[in-house]
Parts: structure tokens; sequence; C-alpha cells
């Protein structure tokens, strides 16, 4: 025991004074990039968005609204008096499926974008195909796959990744049926 | 120093892939575009050469005890900054790659390169070696991502070439076997491709 520590004492030290000095200096680094690279990054975020909200609901201005209630539903923006573009988040087979759903006010979907998922690529991810998302547009009250008795054909026999997009719709219409209630009062 | 063997195992005798079997993970799991083989592949090579400078250097200095644990704290600043990097000026590669950007760390071509060889050699040389296992790695990569973009998905160049990047169809739609783009389609194609070359290695040592 004694020995041990004789033997430890000073490599000790240095191995400890290393370890930090290396952990130190590229967390400096990494600080310095990380300032470079934040606002391009975020720059991108704001644009995918933006490009996917004219993609579901064409308008001029979207403002962001407050929504309580179900917590499918992450973010509503209205969009001038064109309807709302509701973000919702549904849970899919790789992970949350984060994606925006347009509704006219008179209640029917006008589009569906996929902003991020983690789906099976060859297999879920064909869920951002413009064959599978344009399905949605123009339905209305809630949606449903064929195989549930609804009009929706799903992407694979399993409908994990389907079936997660298409509780996100029907999330986001009845939030739209909602806010719609609210607004005619 | 020796940069026609040192070419000659990254490529080919000494494949970071095929022979040693290192980096399989990413391997399998990237390869179903071309577009994303590159884009990998380059990443390695610039994480690798990076790491493999910076060991070299520091060889001497590191005790080696915490050895492994420096690598890793070198290896992890290396692939933030390229994660951070083609977040910022490259989203549409991270956004195919995603999480396996940064499971390059984890990589075990960087981390075996570094402890092989990079630790016990000289700056030249180890930057070389980055170049060369990359470049060997990158090679496994896009012929993986060619087999399987071409019998799984029946196109060329997904993500580069054709209309909106879908790649060309060579194959029309329906016949490809879409298994293929799989993680089941990784093991057969990389199985198959191991095979060829342990069986053209014995082939050329019986000579």
């Amino acid at each position: 025991m004694k020995e041990e520590t004789r033997r430890s004492g000073p490599g000790m030290f240095r191995t400890l004074i290393t370890l930090l000095l290396f952990g130190a200096v590229v967390a400096f680094l990494l600080g310095l990039v990380n300032q470079v690279t934040a606002d391009p990054i975020a720059d991108h975020k704001e644009e995918k968005t933006r490009t996917a909200m004219q993609d579901v609901l064409p308008s001029r201005e979207y403002s962001e609204i407050l929504y309580e209630g179900d917590p499918l539903i992450k973010t509503v923006y209205r969009a001038g008096e064109q309807g709302w573009v509701i973000e919702v988040t549904p849970s899919g087979f790789g992970g949350i499926i984060d994606m925006l759903v347009g509704v006219d006010p008179s209640g029917a979907v006008t589009g569906v974008s996929i902003i991020s998922m983690s789906e099976t690529s060859g297999l879920g991810a064909n869920a951002a195909r413009e064959s599978f998302r344009s399905q949605y547009v123009g339905k209305t009250g809630s949606v449903k796959l064929r195989k549930q008795g609804g009009e929706i054909d799903a992407l694979t026999g399993a409908t994990v990744t389907s079936t997660a997009v298409t509780k996100g719709v029907s999330a986001a219409l009845a939030a739209a049926a909602e806010l719609m209630q609210e607004g005619g009062q | 120093m020796n940069v026609k063997k040192q070419f000659r195992e990254g490529l080919l005798t000494n494949n970071p892939v095929l022979v040693q079997l290192l980096g399989m993970c990413s391997t399998m799991a990237i390869t179903t575009t071309l577009f994303n083989g590159i884009g990998m592949g380059v990443s390695v090579i610039v994480i690798l050469t990076c790491s493999n400078i910076v060991i070299s250097l520091l060889r001497k200095i590191i005790p080696s005890t915490i050895r492994i644990a420096c690598y890793i704290v070198v290896v992890a600043g290396f692939v933030t900054i390229v994660d951070l990097l083609t977040q910022a000026f490259l989203p549409s590669l991270s956004e195919s790659l995603g999480v396996f950007i940064p499971l390059i760390v984890v990589n075990c071509i960087i981390l075996a390169r570094a402890e092989a060889f990079a630790s016990r050699n000289g700056v030249a040389a180890s930057a070389l070696d980055g170049i060369f296992q990359g470049t060997g790695y990158t090679l496994v990569l896009i012929v993986m991502c060619v087999i399987r973009e071409f019998l799984g998905s029946g196109t060329f160049g997904g993500g580069l070439l054709g209309p909106d990047g879908a790649g060309i169809r060579i194959l029309p739609e329906g016949v490809p076997a879409t298994f293929l783009v799989l993680p089941v389609g990784g093991f057969l194609t990389l199985g198959c491709l191991i095979a060829l070359m342990q069986y053209l290695l014995r082939r050329r040592e019986d000579k």
C-alpha cells in the first residue's frame, strides 16, 4: 500500500494535469468553432421551417399563437387569413417525427411537410415523398389509414410511420377546430 | 518512411474495413446513397488525418496510463468541429448522415490508428497513414453505396445526381430489392465484399 502511494504520487499529479489540459484546450477550441457556426446553423433551421411553412400553407406572414392542450402539438402559427400552420411531433419508429400541417379556415388540410425524422431509410423515410404526403390534402375531421377503414394508403404493412403521421395530422385538425370555435365566439 | 507501402496497406492489404474489420457499424449504416458514402468518407479522412497528426505530435508527453482517454478527447474534439461545420455549411449532408457524424468518435478506425500507428510514428508518416487509411475506408463505402443503391433502390448517385438529387434511375421502380438498403442488406453486401477481399489476398499470397 505504502509502496503504491509512493509510486503513483508524482505520476498521478502529472496524469491529472495532462488530462485537465487536454480537456481545457479542446473545450476552448470547440468554443471558438461554435462561435463561428452557431449563427449559420440557427439560420438554416429557421429557413427550413419557413420553407416548410410556405410549402404547407402559403402566406405572407406567420405569427406564433398560444395553444395549450394536446401535448403532441408543439407550436401553432396563425397564417394571416389563410388558416393555421401547426407543428406536431408524433412518435414514429425511430423517435419523434417533427412535422408541419397546414389547415385552412374550413378545417381542411392544405399540406403536410416533414421537418425532421429518423425513420428507417427505404421504408418509413418515404413519408417525406410527395405521393404520400399529398394524400392528406383536403382531408377534414379525423384521418385514418385504409387498414382502419380510412382513406390513407400506408407506406408499409407495419404502418408505424404512417400511423404516426396520420395521428399528427388528426391532432392538428382537432387543434384547428378548437381554435376556429374560439375565433367564432 | 515508406509511402508506397503505406499506400498499398491503407487501400488494399491492410484495408481498415475489409482486412482490419474496423468501423463496420458506420459502413453498414450509412451506405445507402452515394452522397452519404462520399460525405462520410471525407469526414473520416479529415478527422483521422487531424487526430493522427495531433496524437503523433503529443505522443511523447501523453502518459501511457491515460493515453486512451487523451486520444478520445482529441478525436471527440475534431469530430465535434467537423459536426458543427457540416451543420453550418453542408446542412443537407449533416441531415442525411444524422447521428453517424457524432458517432465517428467511437469509430474504431480512428482509435485503432491512433494506438497502432500515430502513437509510435513520426508526424509525416502519421498524416499519410490517416489519409491512406481514410481513403481505404472511403473506397469501401463507395463500393458498398454503389452496390446497395443500384440493387436496393435501382438508382446511381443518390443525393448528388439526377432530378432533385434522387439519383439516376437505372432499374425501373418495383424491380429493386428494398431489403438491400435496410440493415440486413448492409450485412450481406459487406460480408460478400470481405469474402472477395480475403479470397484475392490469399490467392496473391499463394503465388
